[in-house]
């Protein structure tokens, strides 16, 4: 058998053993891990968690119990209700009828404010009836064409109204409603929010 | 009028609250305030002649091409909003800042001023 030179016999047991010594080193970590699996505890979000709601309910029920007859006993507390209403009996005819007293009207104040009568009905339905009849009146008193225009002009600002004020009313009277800026504006705003609208109505649905 | 839903040909109060004002002022030192704003840093003044289209008439922008630009960007978007209507605007003259921020201030005292000058048609 043919041996190595002698001249490399020495660095190669010196490489034989450094290999040895290094990878001693995994070899424990091996035998460690072997013997000690790796148990790591993660807590995450998903872990099943019992929760335990309790309500309480509380019920109440109210029994009349009848005497003999119709009436019910009187307590002393219903006594007080009923010496009341005997003492506005000289007053009032009957119970029904103080339901249907004409419910009180609210103030409207100078500085444009409404004071509500608590005693009177709901305020926004006496709003929106004045409010609508102000807007009716608005447009039948409306100018319908270019010299009632501008005598409302001069009595509302004191001043002819200004150069091109027949041109601008002869716009007004004959092109379509869809041409007028404010309107193509409007569009173009309501184009973009509905946009944004169903685009915010994708991403939800995706959540 | 009806037909085409536009309503309430008579209501101006705003426009005419807005421009009040300026009633009460001497037109020829409203001109000579104006043209002198055209010079101020960072403007620039839209008009139009008798029978010329509205334009950019002159500005007083930073010298680099691309910031001129930009900041004049305005102007021309408000020059194409008023295409199809420049024939009915009469002449005029119009400074521009292409910054949010107010260059003209007043106060009450001015204001009310130029209001009664306008109610008694004299100048302030």
């Amino acid at each position: 058998m043919y041996y190595p030179r002698r001249a490399l016999r020495r660095p190669l047991v010196v490489f034989f053993l450094g290999c040895v010594v290094f990878f001693a080193g995994y070899l424990k970590d091996l035998a460690y891990d072997s013997v000690h699996p790796p148990q790591i505890e993660v807590k995450t979000i998903q872990a099943p968690v019992t929760v335990t709601r309790t309500r309480t309910v509380w019920a109440r029920t109210t029994q009349t119990v009848m005497g003999d007859g119709s009436e019910p006993t009187p307590t002393p507390a219903d006594q007080k209700i009923v010496d009341r209403t005997e003492a506005q009996q000289p007053l009032q005819n009957s119970d029904p009828e103080s339901e249907n007293l004409p419910l009180k009207s609210h103030e409207y104040r100078t500085d444009g404010l409404l004071e509500v009568n608590p005693d009177g009905p709901h305020p926004i339905f006496e709003l929106i009836r004045h409010s609508e009849a102000a807007w009716e009146s608005k447009l039948k008193a409306a100018s319908k064409t270019l010299e009632e225009a501008v005598v409302e002009y001069v009595r509302r600002y004191h001043r002819p109204p200004p150069l091109g004020f027949d041109d601008w009313y002869v716009f007004l009277l004959h092109f379509p409603a869809n041409w007028f800026p404010m309107r193509r504006i409007g569009g173009t705003m309501w184009n973009s929010i509905k946009f944004n609208y169903r685009m915010n109505t994708i991403r939800f649905t995706r959540i | 009028m009806e037909q085409h839903q536009i309503q309430l040909p008579d209501e101006y109060d705003q426009i005419y609250k807005d421009l009040e004002p300026y009633w009460g002022m001497d037109p020829d030192d409203l001109q000579t305030i104006q043209s002198d704003w055209e010079a101020h840093a960072d403007s620039y003044t839209l008009g139009k002649d008798a029978d010329s289209p509205i334009s950019m008439v002159n500005f007083t922008l930073p010298g680099n091409e691309n910031v001129r630009f930009n900041l004049a960007g305005g102007g021309f978007q408000i020059i194409e909003l008023l295409e199809e209507v420049q024939d009915f605007i009469p002449p005029f003259r119009a400074v521009f800042s292409p910054h949010d921020n107010p260059n003209l201030h007043t106060d009450f005292e001015l204001r009310s001023m130029a209001l009664r000058a306008a109610d008694a048609k004299t100048g302030m």
